[in-house]
């Protein structure tokens, strides 16, 4: 999307407010004219020869009552303002999160903490850029207005204002470029610090343990010292041009005090004309700062509407600006009921020639085709970087797969949208919990009510726990989750997932943070009430065990499928598995798999 | 809450050091004031001269200095400009650090409850909103008020009424200002919170985007998103409109003054005590007063926008870490032992979580503690390594009482691998050194050899230069597990505790590793919180924990013989690995 394109999209996209905005600035913005003509009116007056002393107040009155009106128009347009500001910013961010959110998996550029300061600081350089455009239409209103009135009373002297401007407009299209350098610069320089904040922060307790305080503190003051540079450069350049346009205006009131000198001597300039140019000469000389900076301004707004565009999908960066509802001036509706189509259910999956590799490595998965039934448990096991996870979430979509499909019912789907609630849900390796009660993290906003709730936690095993917490399910569990253990948050996640009742339920590695009666009752409990139909990734002899079909993964590829016998029998990989887990039981495990 | 004027001394601490630099900009500024208050007498004797029918030369001379005062002055505005800047970031940056510092020295029951997300909000956001005031603030406030001298100064030479009658409208505005300025104070700073809860937000989901889409989520997301950027727009409008009332005050006083003071001037005029000149210069002086006093009122309203940051930095700083550190730095030398006793230990006041738990290990000994989910194995690594205070009793390291170690003290000696491994977005070798540049790579590369990491690295591009993205997403979790194992053998641990170190591995890679644990841990004293029963082959005793209490102590053959015992129960019936 060009920057123009941009502008526009963002011009229209509340075009009332926008045009409410530009009268009432412009409204504020001109009332000045009307100073400068009462102080013209007024020393003209003083320099005539009549000494009527009311005669004399009338134009000062009038001047006061112009600028304290000034003042109410200024808290009126000011709250337009404000609510312009709230409204460009909701619908950026609203766009960016949406867009984020479209994206399946992990894709971002950046960390999640630089990703804020995209949300933060390039939304309001937008804001800014908006600011001036709102100001540039009184800005010239004043601007051509106030020319026209000089011009009557001197022509030349507007000619000379005129030059400044031009010369102004050219040099900032000159040095365009070098602006868009600083200004990315600084951008880059402050992401990398919300970066690092972000990220230390996410990882206190492995700093703490790690005594690395000090170490991060070095390295912060070394990523803030850059920022300083990085930042003054960009200022000091800004500040240039902008005191570059007062400086060669300077000049030109200077050029025009010279002219006056000869008009004045000849009684064809008064004091009341000098006193309206002085006035007028002020307001202009911040319009073409104000036209000037707009130059360069748009120059810059190119590096953060690239910034903002690279959190979208290739292909989708036109979305930036789309129309969206953003809900500031009502509360946001509540979500809508999800309902089962009786049509969709599970009934086949099938993966055919599923492929991915990591960009930029060798490692990934290479054409993997398997299916399953409905009521069938399917476990994918292997060695640590075998390509369990990348596995399950490429087929998700999590992961763009390079090759293969993906079918439901024999119908060819594209995972990312299709694989959610209520057909498909899953948990991650390492669940992510988000700071909030666990009630709501996992009911995550569905309107199941109490009982679709229970029996949730029931599924998840989680009712003890829950008992065991202060406040139950009103327990905050804190950023990520950390107010609970790890075996909590990982049942937390699963009771998550049963609370969205789906077809198709997906486990990455739950059962490593499970004791053996906990998983027993997980399983069993979950076969027992519904024809659940599941694929879990676990090298853990209980999920082993239950296992309709078990697939071994072996450097990306299927090594070997079947039952747990057949495999036993016939893959050294899938012994090698086995066996390595606790040899001095190898009794109990025979009597484990005859018992299937 | 600290007093307002103790808030204020509290920041000078960050101007000390650039205290050579605001020097040189108060000269500046004192140089550019000046030439301000010179530049409307060249007018004043300009519309003299003419009025006075001078010569047109002496009018061009007049008109030629006026030229070069105002580049002048644009000289000085960039100059102050730019080292107002520089003196800017260079506080704030100390400020930065020392909040960063500061808070991560807090202990996890601070960061059990904010967000990184919260955190940039803090650390970077409050800031940035403070970096006025540590530069241009006490500059301009300053030079507002020199120059306000000036142009009074400057009028009672000329007249005094009207030189009166500005200086009392100087008052007044001053007054209203002063009186009006804490009216923006507490919406502000709601304003930063909403803000921060809505970046926090955004962060923690964008962090975590796999569980939200993979569970359909995002309408909920979405929806929430709404609800607290609605909060930011009803709080931060509120903000605004009052942040704008003390500039409007000085705005209207201002009207008022001018309209005085000319009408005064007309009065002077008419009865030849002042020329048509000087009138102009009365009206010149009048309109610069309001410069200063609008720049003060600027200020007042960034005071207003930094005192809300201000205010939380200040809160942030003074919160104390409820672990106080001890000041001994001495530990025995060699493997460390360890004695737990009556240790009691909770959360929240009525849910113990620890039940006197007394127990020791010798040096180099290895104790295996099982026990179900919520039996308080995590919370017995946690209190020994002082990121929670225990209720009562005593913990020992190497016969030393853990409050009365310093914190680096302890953790130099004592290494923890935790369930969760926390990476972050930076290099491997930062993730694995956590930024210590005293590790050298030939060190790390050794250790991660022995862990079967090396390999791994070895495939990556840039080996231990390449960027670990995103938290390491696109690490398995076994292979991060096999991070926090190297990471925390590089610092050489004299005590290690593994708390289900081998929960995530495979058992084929659990084998391979179980040997380099074994030799690693050999000059150590080891505690394993253990996950299967066949990690535990290897230690001295067993220790078997139930609701917070020592169910089980002893040794571990001793214990697998006694049938009667929890451990050999275990061994028996729960043949399997996954009891803990």
């Amino acid at each position: 999307m060009t920057v123009t394109r941009f502008i526009q999209r963002l011009f229209t996209y509340n075009i009332s407010l926008f045009i409410v905005n530009g009268l009432l600035w412009g409204l504020f913005h001109s009332i000045p004219l009307l100073i400068g003509l009462g102080m013209q009116w007024f020393f003209d007056r003083a320099t005539s020869q009549s000494h009527n002393y009311l005669w004399l107040a009338v134009p000062l009155i009038f001047i006061a009552l112009v600028r304290v009106s000034r003042v109410g128009v200024f808290f009126w347009a000011f709250w337009k303002w404000v609510t312009y500001i709230y409204d460009v910013q909701a619908i950026l961010r609203t766009n960016m999160l949406k867009g984020i959110m479209r994206w399946p998996g992990r894709n971002l550029p950046a960390s999640p903490g630089e990703a804020v300061s995209r949300f933060r600081e390039d939304v309001d350089e937008v804001v800014e850029y908006v600011e001036s455009w709102v100001d540039f239409w009184g800005r010239l209103a004043f601007a051509v207005i106030s020319l026209v009135i000089m011009a009557r009373i001197n022509w030349q002297i507007t000619l000379v204002a005129l030059l400044p401007l031009l010369a102004v407009t050219l040099l900032n299209n000159l040095s365009g470029n070098r602006a868009r350098r600083y200004g990315q610069m600084n951008r880059e320089a402050t992401g990398r610090i919300t970066s690092f904040i972000a990220e230390s922060f996410g990882a206190v307790q492995a700093l703490k343990l790690g005594q690395a305080e000090e170490h991060v503190h070095r390295r912060f003051v070394q990523l803030n010292e850059s920022r300083r540079q990085a930042a003054l450069k960009d200022n000091l350049f800004k500040e240039w041009m902008r005191s570059l346009n007062q400086h060669v205006l300077s000049i030109c009131t200077g050029i025009i005090l010279l002219m006056c000198a000869s008009a004045m001597k000849a009684g064809r300039f008064t004091v009341g004309d000098f006193a309206l140019f002085t006035s007028y000469l002020t307001n202009i000389a911040f319009s073409i700062s104000l036209f000037g900076f707009m130059v360069f301004q748009h120059k810059r707004l190119k590096v953060s509407l690239d910034r903002m565009s690279v959190l979208f999908r290739p292909g989708e960066q036109e979305r930036l600006m789309e129309f969206s509802e953003t809900y500031l001036y009502e509360e946001p509706p509540e979500l809508p009921a999800i309902r089962k189509d009786p049509q969709e259910r599970l009934q086949t999956l099938e993966v055919k020639g599923l492929s991915y590799t990591y960009p930029g490595s060798e490692n990934g998965i290479r054409d993997i085709s398997f299916s399953l039934e409905r009521g069938k448990f399917v476990v994918v096991t292997g060695r640590i970087g075998s390509g369990k996870s990348t596995l399950v979430r490429a087929l998700l979509g999590l992961l763009p797969a390079s090759e293969g499909s993906v079918l439901w019912n024999g119908k060819t789907i594209d995972p990312a949208k299709f694989l959610i609630p209520p057909r498909a849900a899953y948990t991650p390796q390492v669940p992510r919990l988000f700071s909030d009660t666990l009630r709501e993290n996992i009911i995550q906003g569905s309107p199941g009510g109490e009982d679709r709730l229970a029996r949730a936690v029931r599924l998840a095993v989680m009712e003890k726990d829950i008992g065991d917490l202060e406040k139950g399910l009103d327990t905050f569990v804190g950023p990520r989750g950390v107010m609970l253990s790890g075996g909590q948050i990982q049942r937390a996640a699963t009771a998550r997932m049963m609370m969205t009742d789906s077809d198709l339920l997906i486990f990455d590695d739950l059962s490593s943070a499970l004791d053996v009666e906990t998983e027993k009752q997980l399983w069993g409990r979950l076969f027992e009430e519904q024809d659940a139909t599941c694929i879990a990734v676990s090298h853990r002899k209980a999920a082993l065990a239950e296992a309709d079909h078990i697939i071994v993964m072996k450097d990306g590829r299927i090594e070997a499928e079947g039952t747990l016998t057949e495999l036993l029998a016939t893959c050294s990989e899938m012994q090698l598995l086995w066996q390595g887990e606790a040899p001095e039981t190898e009794e109990a495990d025979e009597s484990l798999v005859k018992a299937k | 809450m600290q007093p307002k004027r103790q808030s204020m001394t509290w920041l000078l601490r960050y101007l000390r050091p650039v205290a050579g630099r605001l020097a040189i900009l108060l000269l500046l500024l004192l140089a550019s004031t000046g030439v301000q208050l010179v530049n409307p007498q060249i007018v004043q004797r300009f519309i003299d001269t003419a009025a006075d029918n001078g010569i047109v030369s002496s009018l061009l001379t007049l008109a030629g200095i006026y030229l070069v005062l105002a580049a002048l002055n644009q000289v000085l505005t960039v100059a102050v400009s730019y080292l107002g800047n520089d003196v800017s970031w260079r506080s704030t940056n100390l400020l930065r650090g020392d909040l960063l510092k500061h808070c991560l020295r807090l202990d996890m029951r601070f960061h059990n409850l904010k967000t990184p997300g919260e955190m940039i909000e803090r650390i970077d956001g409050d800031v940035t909103h403070m970096s006025n005031f540590f530069s241009m603030f006490i500059i301009k406030v300053i030079g507002s008020f020199v120059l306000l001298a000036g142009i009074l100064g400057f009028m009672f030479t000329i007249n005094w009424p009207i030189a009166a009658v500005m200086t009392l409208f100087t008052l007044a505005s001053i007054g209203a200002m002063v009186f009006v300025r804490d009216m923006g104070v507490k919406s502000s700073k709601d304003e930063r919170g909403a803000s921060a809860a809505l970046f926090g937000f955004i962060e923690e989901r964008i962090a975590g985007i796999e569980d939200v889409q993979a569970n359909g989520n995002v309408p909920y997301v979405m929806n929430r998103f709404y609800r607290a950027m609605r909060n930011v727009f009803l709080k931060g409008r509120k903000a605004w409109m009052l942040r704008v009332v003390p500039w409007n005050t000085t705005v209207v006083l201002f009207a008022l003054a001018v309209t005085v003071v000319l009408l005064l001037g007309v009065h002077y005029y008419l009865i030849g005590n002042i020329s048509l000149g000087t009138l102009f210069l009365i009206y010149q002086y009048t309109q610069m007063l309001n410069d200063p006093i609008e720049q003060l009122g600027d200020q007042v309203q960034e005071f207003q926008k930094a005192k809300s940051g201000m205010m939380r930095s200040q809160e942030l700083l003074e919160s104390r870490s409820e672990i106080v550190e001890g000041g001994k730095t001495a530990l025995p030398e060699g493997a460390l032992g360890l004695e737990f006793e009556h240790v009691h230990f909770s959360y929240s006041p009525d849910k113990p979580v620890l039940h006197d738990i007394t127990f020791a290990v010798r040096p180099g000994e290895r104790l295996g503690i099982i026990g179900r989910t919520g039996s308080g194995k995590s919370s017995l690594s946690r209190v020994l390594l002082r990121l929670y205070n225990i209720g009562s009793g005593t913990i020992r390291v190497g016969g030393v009482d853990i409050r009365d170690l310093s914190l680096s003290a302890l953790y130099r000696r004592v290494g923890m691998v935790t369930q969760d491994v926390q990476l972050f977005d930076g290099t491997l070798r930062d993730n694995l050194t956590l930024f210590d540049g005293s590790i050298s790579d030939g060190y790390i590369l050794e250790t991660t050899e022995r862990l079967g990491l090396k390999q791994w690295i070895d495939s990556q591009p840039e080996g231990l230069d390449t960027h670990l993205k995103a938290g390491g997403s696109s690490l398995s979790a076994g292979e991060a597990q096999l991070f926090a194992l190297t990471r925390v053998f590089l610092t050489q641990p004299s005590l290690v505790i593994l708390d289900e170190p081998s929960s995530r591995l495979d058992a084929a890679t659990e084998a391979m590793l179980q040997t380099a644990v074994d030799q690693l841990m050999k000059n150590c004293t080891g505690i394993v919180i253990a996950h299967r029963l066949s990690t535990l082959e290897q230690v001295d005793h067993i220790m078997v924990l139930g609701d917070g209490r020592i169910l089980e102590f002893g040794e571990r053959e001793t214990l697998a013989k006694d049938p009667a015992s929890h451990y050999a129960q275990l061994l028996i019936t729960g043949r399997e690995e996954d009891l803990a």
